[in-house]
């Protein structure tokens, strides 16, 4: 985490941009890193400080975002290492995380890390029983037993529960 | 946790609709998709709305088949979204069938007549062609078709694995990609003669493969084994409403889009019209105070909006309302552009940008296109054109002139008009120039078409005694939908002619002569005769482009028209009594041209007469050229004519073909092919844009040596020749020898380059 008083004059390179989370934090990232992000590069093309203030991201998302945003913007690594480093930047987060990071990203417009994150959840809910699914997401299941019955008899197909999952 | 917080009431369900459709449940498996609907009332139709749908090659495998159709029309009747692609990885022509029927009529139906297969072609014809914004097609193993049918207003892809009797593709514009592939056991039935002529309606083609499935057994089973039946990328037009916000915003624009679709625009943008068109667009753009849309004027919202008192960022509502309404302009403003003008929009995201890409165009091109045609009108000459054609190309220009921003003056038209006549029409100048005001062009073209009349009666009746039998060509019929039959107008009409000049009554078409001057029977012109036309040039004539050469107009000429057959040889002094009607024997049509303009093998004169016929049918070249087409790949068997005459004829239509892989796949060459290919041997500018070429060989070394000839003969740009030999067949001694050989040949292109590959390295 770091953090500075020196905003980048504006005769200088446009180098470095400073990104605020909203706990308050600041994070020095390169330009090259936030005109990765759609949304960031927008808003540097219009406004003249370097200091960007993201309201509704926090301090840990927004650093697993500024990791990944450096590492993309390094052209020094190939895109195998980027690759790796995709998958090992989503193995083993918690759900909770990821659904942050999928927020964040949709926010700021990352579409290639939305997409990966996105897989990722996905690939948590894949193959799993309905129950597991609500349990796991404390999903409140509002439906009458009937409403339910119904519904899963309407697409029958879909509830061969033989290979589902339910741990 | 920042503003978050109020997602905690369970992990999932508030985010929002489209980071759930498009990202979490678009990766999920089908199944699992619409399993969700059963969490809570809060997902009961969130599967719904996901873009894409693919019934996975597991799904055929986990459910039972004979359910299988029943499952697709569940699945499609309840979903809601637009769906940009969607797949079938099975062998399902059946739920194909219903597909269509339901994505046609907007329901679906559970039975279908007992012959479902039979209902196949004929479903799928219409089908295409209802899915207006339909982008890729890709049939495999297909094995049920007997005849294809493909239509599609915007298809771009189209491929096909299996096996048909005949493919048909009409309506097709954009179609840029074709690729067929067919079983070997029924290679010789289907033969590149019997799908290429259809290749001509496809104005768009870029991109052509044919090929028959042995040769590439190993990328064929690869590719149909994981491969899929059918890819449908936006079939659904209709929109999820509950995917947009901002409603009131939304509802403006909605108001807005209904407005513009009122709004006609009586032209569309071509070269030519580009000031009158922006004064439309402008007019109806303004009027509905969207004009800075297209000016750039109007700030874009960002798509994130930061709260000045609370410094927080969220999503900005009039970014989506700005964006829908670009985009509904966008669509307008496309649908009021001509083809070739919608291929600069390609790509162009925003009105701003294509309204900025409009004006530098044709800014820039208005004021060269105003000095040609003003340097055109001025320097027009009637010649040998009829008065009326000559009239028209005059008036033609004004408008043009006119559309972009230079009016003429009627009597200005009918000035220039006159001074562009030869002496014969001296009489009519007298009498307009006398009284000039009194003339306007309507009338000046009524006297000069009276009196052109009376000077072509008064030549028939002063050369009655010498009736003339020379088909002097005129030209009068427009000069678009020409086939390749070159020769045969001149049949059709030189045997009218004769007709009419024995009879020596006829004054329309044929004995027309002014001041002696003789005009060729080929091309039209009117320094030379057919007799002193030169080989070279005459073969030339025949693959000119129709735009430019007038020699090419046919007429559908009645198959009954008699054949006396009559070389192109004869001598200036035998004009006056010999009918010089240039004739071929009419080959043996095709069975299904009912489509084409009909098309007859024609052969150049520089050619022996005996290669004539062999060629089974297949026109010298197409009508309409490819003009976009620049890769060709396909295969070819070397042995049979009509193939090569395929090739050749699909080589000649293809002016601007840059790259060229050919299988070539037989043992042994048959003379004839030889004489076909030797015959070839100029260049000329068949080949001229061919860069690359790649020969794949599944044969021996004559026939291979023939075809890279006839190739390096011709490509006069060509850069580099790959010859591959997968099997391998050639020792290295005869690769060697071969190389040496093939760089002996004579070339068009002094740099190309001859690289031979073998899959044996040898040391």
């Amino acid at each position: 985490m770091v953090t500075t008083d020196e905003k980048g004059p504006l005769t200088a390179k446009k180098k470095s941009v400073i990104i605020r989370s909203c706990d308050g934090d600041e994070f020095l990232v390169s330009e090259s890193a936030a005109v990765l992000s759609t949304s960031l590069k927008k808003i540097l093309e219009e406004k003249e400080d370097r200091l960007i203030h993201l309201s509704d991201i926090d301090n840990k998302t927004l650093a697993m975002v500024i990791a990944y945003l450096s590492t993309h913007a390094d052209d020094g690594l190939s895109d195998d290492l980027k690759r790796s480093f995709d998958q090992e930047f989503v193995s083993g987060k918690e759900f909770d995380v990821l659904k942050y990071l999928v927020l964040a990203t949709d926010t700021l417009q990352v579409t290639c890390l939305c997409y990966t994150v996105a897989k990722k959840m996905a690939d948590i809910m894949k193959n799993k029983l309905v129950e597991w699914v609500r349990r796991e997401f404390d999903i409140q299941n509002d439906y009458t037993p009937e409403a339910e019955a119904e519904i899963r008899r309407l697409d029958a197909w879909a509830w061969d529960d033989r290979q589902l999952e339910d741990d | 946790m920042g503003s978050f917080e109020n997602l905690n009431v369970d992990a999932i369900s508030n985010l929002p609709a489209d980071v759930i459709n498009n990202n979490i449940l678009a990766r999920l498996s089908l199944r699992d998709a619409v399993r969700t609907s059963v969490l809570s009332r809060e997902w009961r139709y969130k599967w719904t709305f996901i873009p894409e749908i693919v019934f996975g090659y597991e799904f055929g495998r986990a459910f039972l088949r004979k359910h299988i159709e029943r499952i697709i029309d569940q699945v499609l009747s309840r979903h809601q979204g637009p769906i940009n692609k969607f797949v079938l990885e099975e062998d399902l022509i059946l739920a194909l069938v219903k597909l269509a029927l339901m994505l046609i009529t907007g329901f679906f139906y559970y039975r279908i007549a007992k012959s479902r297969t039979s209902l196949f072609p004929a479903i799928f014809e219409g089908f295409i062609s209802q899915c207006v914004l339909l982008e890729s097609v890709n049939l495999d193993e297909c094995t049920e078709l007997d005849s294809l049918e493909v239509e599609g207003p915007s298809l771009r892809f189209f491929t096909f694995r299996g096996v048909f009797k005949s493919i048909r593709f009409k309506n097709s514009p954009v179609l840029a990609q074709v690729s067929l592939y067919t079983p070997v056991q029924k290679t010789r039935e289907i033969q590149l003669s019997n799908c290429i002529k259809y290749f001509a309606l496809l104005p768009k083609l870029e991109k052509l493969y044919l090929h028959e499935g042995l040769l590439k057994p190993l990328i064929l089973r690869q590719v149909s084994q994981r491969d899929f039946i059918l890819v449908l990328v936006s079939t659904k037009m209709d929109e999820s409403p509950s995917n947009t916000t901002g409603s009131s915003d939304v509802l403006s624009s909605q108001i807005t889009v209904t407005q513009l679709q009122h709004q006609l625009i009586s032209v569309k943008l071509s070269d030519s019209n580009y000031l009158v068109w922006k004064q439309q667009v402008l007019a109806a753009v303004t009027g509905l105070g969207l004009e800075s849309y297209l000016t750039g004027s109007m700030e874009v919202p960002s798509k994130l909006i930061r709260d000045p008192v609370t410094k927080k960022t969220s999503f900005n509502p009039a970014y989506q309302a700005y964006k829908r309404q670009d985009q509904l302009l966008i669509s307008w403003l496309l649908s009021s552009l001509s083809e070739s003008v919608l291929v600069l929009m390609v790509g162009l995201t925003t009105c701003q940008e294509m309204w900025a890409t409009l004006e530098a165009n044709f800014a820039a091109q208005s004021s060269a296109k105003t000095m040609q045609y003003k340097v055109q009108l001025q320097t027009m000459k009637k010649g040998n054109l009829s008065m009326r054609e000559y009239l028209n190309k005059i008036k033609i220009c004004c408008d043009n002139l006119a559309a972009s921003g230079y009016k003429i003056e009627d009597f200005d038209q009918v000035l220039h008009a006159l001074t562009g006549l030869g002496n014969e029409y001296d009489p009519v100048v007298v009498t307009i120039t006398s009284n000039p005001e009194k003339w306007t062009f309507k009338d000046a073209s009524a006297l000069l078409l009276s009196f052109e009349a009376r000077v072509d009666s008064a030549n028939l009746i002063t050369e009655d005694g010498n009736v003339p039998m020379v088909n002097v060509a005129t030209h009068a019929q427009p000069r678009r939908n020409n086939t390749a039959g070159n020769f045969n107008t001149n049949r059709g009409r030189g045997s009218f002619n004769n007709r009419g000049g024995r009879r020596g009554s006829s004054r329309g078409r044929g004995g027309r002569m002014f001041g002696g001057r003789l005009t060729c029977q080929i091309c039209g012109y009117s320094n030379h005769t057919a007799d002193n036309v030169s080989p070279l040039t005459s073969s030339l004539y025949n693959s000119k482009n129709t735009d430019d050469n007038p020699c090419q107009q046919t007429t559908p000429v009645p198959s009954s028209v008699s054949s006396s057959s009559q070389p192109h040889t004869a001598s200036k002094d035998t004009y006056d009594t010999i009918p010089l009607a240039v004739e071929l024997p009419a080959l043996e049509e095709p069975s299904q041209t009912n489509i084409m303009p009909q098309i007859e093998s024609v052969v150049p004169n520089t050619h022996p007469m005996q290669t004539r016929g062999k060629t089974g049918g297949v026109p010298n070249r197409f009508p309409d050229s490819f003009s976009s087409l620049i890769v060709v790949d396909l295969s070819m068997y070397l042995d049979s004519i009509v193939e090569v005459a395929s090739f050749l004829c699909l080589i000649r239509s293809s002016p601007k073909l840059q790259m060229l892989r050919v299988t070539l796949c037989v043992y042994r060459i048959d003379g004839a092919v030889t004489e076909l290919l030797r015959a070839q041997e100029t260049p000329d500018r068949y080949l001229n844009q061919l860069r690359r070429v790649e020969i794949e060989v599944y044969t021996y070394a004559d026939p291979l040596k023939e075809f890279a000839r006839y190739v390096l003969a011709c490509a006069a740009r060509l850069e580099e020749m790959v010859i591959y030999d997968p099997k391998p067949r050639f020792s290295r001694g005869s690769l060697l020898n071969l190389t040496n050989e093939l760089n002996r040949l004579p070339r068009a292109s002094p740099s190309a380059v001859i690289a031979i590959r073998s899959s044996i390295i040898f040391f």
